[in-house]
């Protein structure tokens, strides 16, 4: 049975800390807990040194992160068809190598995922360290979690 | 007859963006009449936010300071702490402390030759766009760093803001099979990090000799990590707790982060810095492939950076192994005998990209009352710039901007400035008159 990779991508600050909430979530859950080895749930501190490995070792990702796209704060994005580039996040990732990047060096090196979905949440415009959430990324922060348990089910179910 | 180009990139910050630059540069005639590097990332205080707080909690803290180096601010950390407090954590934790150091040059140093600077020397604008060409050096890469990532995750219990150090030595020791079973990793990639020597010295890397002067710890018979002697190619020679004397930080308009200046000039610290200032530290296996490189040491081309980093990357290996084959369980793998003591000390080690100073003093409850941090990045700002000015003369003012440019970003990536002037994003501003 393939191995699903659940990745929640962020910081300890404000709204960027939405795909470590998502994560945090899913490891309280009895129902993705019941797959075992199968799911990993991890949370990635840096896409730099520890995205890479993550994605290279999973046959199917699924990847949660906050994003500034041109929605609301709270808007939620998924996307699952690898074959099109990820939107181009450069400009907020470190050492300019971003998700898209990392995807594809996976992609190129002959170890991507068989598929890589994709959440984003829509971050507020205010991240400052010592501020909390918002409410409406919170509150997509449940729905997320609440997917992708969804997309963990169905997956299993046609395995 | 004036001719004015500019391009310009906004990069603007969220929390993962670990600092932005930019480069100003004023041409007249034949001549450069102005050149800044600008870092605009916004100060982020955490010398005034350590204020107040317990001794205990620094090295957690302060290891925030960097998501690709964090092993280097709780060392220096917890050295100039302990050195108040009168803890002497004993062989084991010392040797521990060098392997936890060792993890951190593997996953850096790794993350910037392949990642960061390859692209540069063979052609590339990418990573994705060179490992379609070269996949087996990347895979290389990615392997030597993840045995860095698995080194400071032995010591640190995660390999991204480790948690295992603290004042007196580790929370936790690891179990010998694990030990066992990371030596048996850390001597099968020593073929590979060898070749990675081999390849990176058969780069074909500008040649580009420039004066400067080399600063790095110095110690009286190891390769220099956690203690020793501030000296530089220049006759100094001090113990660290002397810096402020010869060292001077200053503000410079264009840049959030503090010039540092070695008795009002320009130095480098860092890899290269090293290897000049310190190969007959390194063991025989690394001397022999030192030798190999084909490059006279000390090295005065900037550009031999990334071979001294690939240096390091063998040395750390061998200096892991040395200690790890020799791993034992502590009966204790740190001190708990801590009693609060007021004073001031200082803390000097060697980060990936060169000498990282601390200074805290301390009060009686054994709180942060000062805190002074001087990473290596402030202390290569100058440098950089100087190399800059030396770097497009020795090229040619009246190449065309895209070369400029491209030399420019390859002259500032060349110092794994930390970080994102390390980017591909390099906003250059460029006048010409």
């Amino acid at each position: 049975m393939p191995r699903l990779t659940i990745i929640g991508i962020g910081s300890p600050f404000a709204d960027d800390r939405a795909g470590w909430n998502v994560v945090e979530t899913l490891l309280a859950s009895k129902q993705v807990a019941a797959y075992g080895e199968h799911v990993v749930v991890t949370i990635c501190r840096s896409p730099v040194s520890e995205l890479l490995s993550l994605l290279m070792n999973a046959d199917i990702a699924i990847v949660v992160d906050a994003v500034r796209y041109c929605g609301s704060p709270g808007t939620i994005y998924r996307l699952t068809d690898i074959d099109s580039p990820l939107p181009a996040t450069k400009v907020l990732s470190s050492h300019g190598i971003d998700l898209s990047t990392m995807c594809t060096l996976a992609e190129t090196l002959g170890h991507s995922p068989e598929m890589i979905i994709f959440y984003g949440i829509e971050a507020g415009p205010d991240n400052a360290p010592g501020l909390a959430m918002c409410q409406s990324v919170g509150r997509a922060v449940d729905r997320v979690a609440e997917d992708i348990r969804r997309d963990v089910a169905n997956h299993f179910q046609y395995e | 007859m004036s001719e004015e180009r500019r391009i310009a990139i906004n990069v603007p910050a969220l929390a993962r963006v670990e600092g932005e630059g930019a480069l100003e540069v004023l041409i007249e005639a034949d001549r450069i009449v102005d050149l800044k590097l600008r870092i605009y990332e916004p100060p982020r205080l955490f010398e005034k936010l350590l204020e107040g707080r317990d001794y205990a909690e620094v090295p957690d803290l302060v290891a925030r300071i960097c998501g690709i180096c964090p092993v280097a601010y709780q060392m220096s950390a917890v050295h100039a702490l302990e050195s108040i407090l009168a803890i002497d954590p004993g062989p084991w934790v010392r040797g521990m402390r060098r392997v936890f150091y060792c993890g951190e040059w593997l996953e850096s140093h790794s993350l910037h030759i392949h990642l960061l600077a390859a692209p540069d020397f063979l052609g590339f604008d990418s990573i994705t766009a060179m490992a379609k060409v070269h996949p087996e050096e990347v895979r290389r890469g990615l392997r030597l760093q993840a045995l860095g990532n698995e080194l400071i995750k032995l010591c640190g219990a995660r390999s991204v803001h480790p948690i295992g150090a603290r004042v007196g030595g580790f929370h936790h020791a690891p179990a010998v099979e694990e030990v066992s079973a990371l030596c048996v990793r850390l001597r099968a990639a020593l073929p590979e990090a060898a070749d990675l020597v081999r390849w990176t010295a058969g780069l074909d890397l500008p040649d580009e000799v420039q004066g400067f002067t080399c600063v790095s710890l110095r110690h009286p018979v190891e390769y220099p990590m956690n203690e020793g002697r501030i000296i530089s190619d220049q006759g100094l020679d001090i113990d660290i707790a002397e810096f402020e004397n010869r060292f001077k930080e200053h503000q410079v308009p264009h840049s959030t982060a503090l010039h540092c200046l070695l008795d009002d000039k320009p130095y480098l610290v860092g890899p290269l810095a090293r290897v000049n200032l310190n190969r007959d530290r390194l063991p025989d296996a690394v001397t022999v492939l030192l030798a190999e490189t084909g490059i006279r040491w000390p090295s005065a081309n900037m550009f031999h950076s990334i071979v001294a980093r690939a240096v390091e990357i063998y040395y750390a290996l061998w200096e892991a192994l040395r200690i790890l084959e020799n791993y034992h369980l502590p009966d204790f793998p740190g001190t708990d005998c801590v009693t609060p003591t007021a004073g001031v000390g200082y803390g000097c080690t060697e980060a990936p990209r060169g000498l990282l100073w601390h200074r805290y003093e301390l009060n009686e409850r054994g709180e942060v009352v000062t805190a002074r941090i001087v990473p290596p990045t402030s202390q290569n700002q100058a440098r950089i710039e100087e190399n800059l000015q030396q770097a497009l003369l020795a090229v040619g003012l009246d190449q065309d901007q895209d070369k400029l440019r491209f030399h420019c970003e390859q002259v500032i990536r060349n110092y794994d400035p930390c970080i994102s002037c390390a980017t591909h994003f390099l906003d250059l501003r460029l006048q010409r008159r």
